[in-house]
């Protein structure tokens, strides 16, 4: 493929995908990595604007295939592209929420493009999605700097062999669908509305999870959701407003019930606060070419004399690893029983 | 949970050390393991020859399929930890590139560890191992296990799931967490511990003993399509003398000290990410973090690769630099070397050749 097929692998990880769909000029959502899919953890969650799967591609299993049944007519409500370039599905599942939520504000470029793309069929957005400049560009800067990685030889040859695969869960219009760029068509999972669309999204997820199990445990699931520290703004308004209504009829135990909530919302900011800064440097360090930090070091530690210890060292350590693991292994398996 | 449902089957001779357990198969010529999914016993007694001898049969037919005789320290039972969602071990020979891998299939992994001591302690010392297991059993008058009355969940075990994950499996409740994330490995009793917390409604083991036979059927199938997860594992070949690591080269251990010195901490800064403020903090936070010690996977990696001649050389290094990890490191120390001989010699000549120019 030409230059334009040329697309880095993405790590899973939810400070890659908040600043994934930053860098899209999409404002207020943020990503996070769901654990469980209980009702508390979900409702934690909420505004959810949709789910990402992330599992172990095997072959011949797209959507439409788990669900001969469904529906996979293109509804003119649903953005559905095609996957066209491999490794262009995390962006792709990304983009099947974003242009699928009326309610996101994408910013004037993704705007454009959905507004651009709209009557496309799924091949053709598919093909503009790899296309767009805008959207290869976010994507690629996360292209670690370092040259030989686009070979992607950075994949231990134990990851070289397994290929993920994103889908994605949305509610579109009353319906809810799941969207794989694998798949001939958006599959309409039924009826949803915007408030029980988790509940019909879990056992549908479940199931996938049974399904994968069959191999291999490899499984992430991500959700776009609101801005935490929007919504909590948000909150801290309402309870504002009670707090007023509450301090005129002289409520004072309402007050203080109030200011406590209204305390830990704050403390709550100021933990996405944190959790910002620490995706920012994260990123950072991920997208950094280390080499020339590495080989100062290594000069250094050259020029100190001390370099041939370190590798004496590091032979040792090598020849040992696998027995020491193992053994550490056991320990710990031993020391939580 | 003291008295059994089920009638006590009639014992047998106990070996000196057996448990249940699956084999992994090298899948076609690749170097991944896939899991042979009869089920299984691995034993070891003293044969007729008084040598010890390892076992393993098919539980099914009672078939032995593996009959090795290990002679003292020959060979080692290990925990392969690259699997960590299956509890995979494998029988290593030390002299010899001979491996067999094993999967447990005895639901719960409480016994796990002794058995392998077992095994370990079997195979170097065969007369103190038999003697202590002859001892062990003429004590034993242990109760059943609390899961003897689910023996029809034997086809269950090895899967890296304890029965109330299964049911939560099957309940259509979410597992805690680790099952379905890629980075963190499964933990079963953190996952269980997450959910029942979060109050969904997990269902008492007690009142899940009482399958359905709906309930099973809807089990079976689920299990029938289950091979054991996380069974593809390399198999680390030792036929080549292995690289080093730069993990293991600069660990924050050995080069955290060297950042107090401030002359090589300002040598550094210029190498770090523009965002990163220049402090010795943090320049000891960088290299202690996941993302540094992924660069230097990668770094090795791509050293071993062979790919990284041309690169090489505009560090001021030879191409040769690029033939592994080892090279590379030999190549700095020569180039410092150099660079020092070149410092002592009063009458250099030109030395622009090789050397870095921006630091």
């Amino acid at each position: 493929m030409s230059d334009a097929g040329q697309w880095c692998l993405i790590e899973s990880d939810p400070g890659v995908f908040t600043e994934l769909i930053r860098a899209f000029n999409v404002q207020g959502t943020q990503v996070e990595e769901v654990w469980s899919l209980d009702d508390q953890t979900l409702e934690e969650l909420k505004p959810v604007y949709g789910l990402i799967f992330l599992f172990k591609w095997q072959g011949g299993n797209d959507s439409s295939r788990l669900h001969p049944e469904a529906d996979l007519s293109v509804d003119e409500n649903v953005y559905f592209a095609k996957q066209v370039i491999n490794n262009a599905c995390a962006t792709q599942a990304i983009l099947s929420i974003l242009l699928n939520c009326p309610t996101i504000d994408l910013g004037a470029e993704l705007d454009n493009f959905k507004d651009f793309t709209r009557l496309f069929d799924p091949y053709d957005k598919g093909l503009a999605i790899t296309n767009s400049e805008l959207i290869r560009g976010v994507h690629n800067s996360f292209a670690r700097s370092d040259p030989f990685f686009l070979d992607q030889t950075d994949q231990s040859s134990s990851e070289k062999e397994d290929i993920f695969h994103f889908i994605s869960y949305v509610p579109v219009q009353g319906a809810l669908y799941e969207l794989d760029g694998l798949s001939n068509g958006p599959v309409n999972l039924g009826p949803c509305t915007g408030d029980n669309w988790l509940e019909k999204v879990r056992p549908v997820i479940q199931e996938r999870m049974s399904r994968y199990t069959s191999a291999e445990i490899r499984f992430n699931l991500l959700a776009l959701i609101k801005n935490r520290e929007d919504v909590y703004r948000t909150r801290i308004g309402e309870i504002d407003e009670r707090m007023r209504h509450a301090s005129n009829t002289n409520n004072s135990s309402e007050l203080m019930q109030l200011s406590e909530e209204r305390d830990q919302l704050l403390q709550r900011i100021e933990m996405e606060k944190v959790k910002f800064k620490r995706y920012e440097r994260e990123n950072s360090l991920r997208k950094h070419n280390f080499i020339q930090f590495i080989y100062n070091i290594i000069r250094i530690l050259a020029e100190r004399g001390e370099l041939q210890a370190r590798i004496e060292y590091a032979r040792k350590e090598m020849s040992k690893r696998i027995k020491d693991r193992a053994e550490k292994k056991k320990g710990e398996s031993g020391s939580k029983n | 949970m003291a008295t059994s449902l089920f009638p006590t089957p009639v014992p047998r001779r106990k070996y000196p050390v057996e448990f249940k357990a699956g084999k992994l198969k090298r899948d076609g010529n690749t170097n991944w393991l896939k899991a042979d999914e009869r089920k299984g016993l691995v034993y070891m007694d003293q044969g007729d020859d008084q040598l010890m001898h390892f076992y393993w049969k098919d539980r099914k037919n009672n078939a032995v399929e593996d009959d090795l005789i290990l002679f003292p320290e020959e060979a080692e039972f290990i925990r392969v930890e690259q699997c960590t969602t299956g509890r995979v071990y494998l029988l290593n020979f030390k002299s010899s590139s001979r491996k067999l891998f094993f999967w447990m299939q005895d639901a719960k992994d409480d016994k796990d560890e002794e058995n392998v001591a077992k095994v370990n302690r079997l195979i170097n010392d065969p007369q103190a191992g038999l003697a202590e297991s002859r001892q062990q059993q003429s004590s034993a008058g242990q109760l059943g296990s609390p899961f003897q009355n689910m023996q029809n969940m034997d086809d269950l075990a090895g899967f890296g799931m304890d029965q109330e994950q299964l049911l939560q499996l099957l309940q259509g409740q979410g597992f805690g967490g680790p099952p379905f994330t890629s980075t963190t490995p499964a933990e079963p009793q953190s996952a269980t511990a997450a959910t029942s917390e979060a109050g969904s409604g997990v269902q008492t083991t007690e009142s899940n003993l009482g399958f359905t036979s709906e309930q099973l059927g809807n089990l079976r199938n689920i299990l029938s399509g289950i091979q054991v997860p996380g069974t593809y594992i390399e198999i680390e070949e030792g036929t080549r003398q292995p690289d080093v690591s730069l993990v293991d080269v600069l660990t924050p251990s050995a080069i955290g000290p060297l950042l107090n010195n401030p002359e090589i901490a300002s040598a550094l800064f210029p190498h770090l990410p523009a965002n990163i403020e220049r402090s010795p903090e943090e320049l000891a936070a960088v290299i202690q973090s996941p993302q540094f010690a992924q660069a230097l996977q990668s770094l090795s990696i791509a050293l071993q690769s062979g790919q990284l001649g041309p690169l090489l050389s505009q560090l001021g290094l030879d191409p040769s630099a690029g033939n592994g990890v080892e090279a590379f490191l030999r190549a700095i120390q020569e180039q410092a070397n150099r660079r020092h001989r070149d410092h002592e010699d009063e009458n250099t000549e030109d030395h622009s050749g090789d050397r870095m120019e921006e630091d």
